[in-house]
């Protein structure tokens, strides 16, 4: 899936201003977003999912032009088709699990079936009857993935999907959203400031610091991982080199 | 006694319930807007929407007499188009008790919808739901419980709803004389055991609603 980004976007709080200037292409299905907090890698992503509105620039997911200020496209968030998965993962504390998964499916003739289908692949079929508040983060995590993931959607965002669980239960949910991608082949675009991530889902990485998109490395292709550089390596180094320069910043 | 006593407790009941009613959906709305919506003025309009509570009913029931009179400016225009009066009417009645009981919704309903964490609405847009989808799937359920303490709180205090009564609709016996001024007229009168009725039935209907509502509330959230 070929993604293309190059927004730009003015926050103002009260006391101050935050320049955002995002340019990049990644055609890998899997998108890394790396950078430190508050580098723009979380309004980027709702920007692209239309949760925010840049003030200039395009947004593309393959053929599709999403953001176009200078052609006055501005698809809404419901019209994109693009799945997301938040950091907090916003299930609806006033529904059960099944309710929350089927949430997006709307009057859909077969969406009792389906429902029931994503249950089941994400074993929460026991947990049906369940409320996000009685769920393990793990459970939070699945119930997030299955409710955007039944809309098949074109492209799935997911905010810094697992900093909000504990270090021992980071790794093997870590492991199960690798799965769940291969499983379903949905093309992702994940944030996170934890190098294992990039490790293990990189096959863009897209550098993000102070607003601005600092490097962008192709780690699928054999080009780049010739001439014995491992893919550990080459993404050692670039974060090495992103560090130390926001370290005195 | 029963029948003296009937007829403000069933007037009570109606102009109450209506008045909540127009509370309910005047004060959603407007706790709605200004808790999602930023405009210059916005805690002005806050202030004037919760004036009712903080003036004095006599002094709320004379601004009302100036809007709705038959000379005010929405009276004489009603008067003139339509020929209809709201002074001294049961209908005034519920203008004023609505009026007064507004301030009680609005404040809580705009705490309610400023209590729903945006981020699900903004869940719910990306998968794929409408606005108005988003608003009756989410905000609302969300937010409906503490509107709902707000409405209650609203309906007693219509219920007991005195000063801005008396001087828009007055005290007129079977027409606008709800039960707390019939009250006011039985202990004038030195009706001593009418009074006393009037006022263990008003504290039974009120308690009972209030008890009602309590366990409403409860249920819902099972």
């Amino acid at each position: 899936m070929k993604v293309r980004v190059d927004i730009r976007k003015t926050l103002r709080s009260f006391d101050r201003e935050f320049e955002l200037e995002a340019s990049f292409s990644a055609e890998h299905d899997r998108i890394v977003v790396f950078g430190p907090s508050g580098s723009g890698k979380s309004i980027t992503m709702q920007c692209i999912a239309g949760l925010l509105r840049p003030d200039a620039g395009r947004i593309q997911i393959g053929e599709r032009v999403l953001f176009d200020a200078s052609g006055g496209v501005d698809v809404p968030p419901q019209s994109r088709n693009v799945g997301f998965v938040f950091q907090d993962y916003a299930l609806f504390p006033h529904l059960d699990v099944e309710k929350n998964v089927g949430f997006g499916l709307g009057g859909r003739g077969d969406a009792r079936a389906r429902v029931e289908e994503f249950l089941s692949l994400f074993e929460l079929t026991p947990l049906a009857r369940s409320f996000p508040r009685n769920l393990s983060g793990g459970q939070r995590q699945r119930v997030a993935l299955a409710r955007a993931l039944i809309r098949q959607p074109e492209l799935l965002l997911l905010d810094e999907p697992l900093s909000a669980l504990d270090p021992l239960l980071r790794e093997r949910v870590r492991n199960e959203l690798d799965q769940t991608q291969q499983r379903f082949r949905v093309p992702m675009l994940l944030i996170t400031h934890d190098p294992a991530d990039v490790e293990t889902f990189a096959e863009n990485l897209v550098i993000f610091d102070h607003g601005h998109v600092a490097q962008t490395l192709n780690l699928k292709d054999e080009v780049t991982l010739a001439a014995g550089v491992s893919k550990r390596e080459r993404v050692g180094r670039a974060l090495a080199g992103l560090y130390p320069a926001t370290a005195d910043a | 006694m029963l029948g003296q006593a009937f007829t403000p407790l069933a007037l009570t009941l109606k102009v109450a319930g209506i008045a909540t009613l127009l509370a309910l959906l005047s004060g959603g709305l407007c706790g709605f807007l200004l808790a999602r919506h930023r405009f210059v003025g916005r805690e002005l309009v806050d202030a004037l929407c919760t004036l009712p509570l903080v003036m004095p009913p006599t002094v709320l029931g004379y601004y009302l007499i100036v809007l709705i009179g038959r000379r005010g400016w929405i009276g004489g225009w009603l008067w003139d188009t339509f020929g209809i009066n709201l002074m001294f009417t049961w209908q005034g009645a519920v203008f004023a008790s609505a009026i007064v009981a507004f301030p009680l919704v609005f404040k809580s309903a705009r705490a309610a919808f400023e209590g729903v964490d945006t981020q699900l609405e903004n869940a719910a847009r990306t998968l794929g739901v409408t606005e108005l989808g988003v608003f009756v799937r989410i905000t609302l359920p969300l937010a409906w419980r503490g509107i709902l303490a707000g409405t209650m709180l609203a309906f007693a205090r219509a219920m007991g709803e005195f000063g801005a009564t008396l001087m828009v609709a007055g005290n007129i016996p079977g027409k606008t004389q709800t039960l707390s001024l019939a009250v006011y007229d039985a202990v004038q009168a030195g009706h001593d055991d009418l009074a006393n009725f009037l006022v263990l039935l008003t504290s039974v209907v009120v308690v009972a609603i209030l008890m009602g509502s309590g366990r409403l509330l409860k249920s819902a959230h099972a």
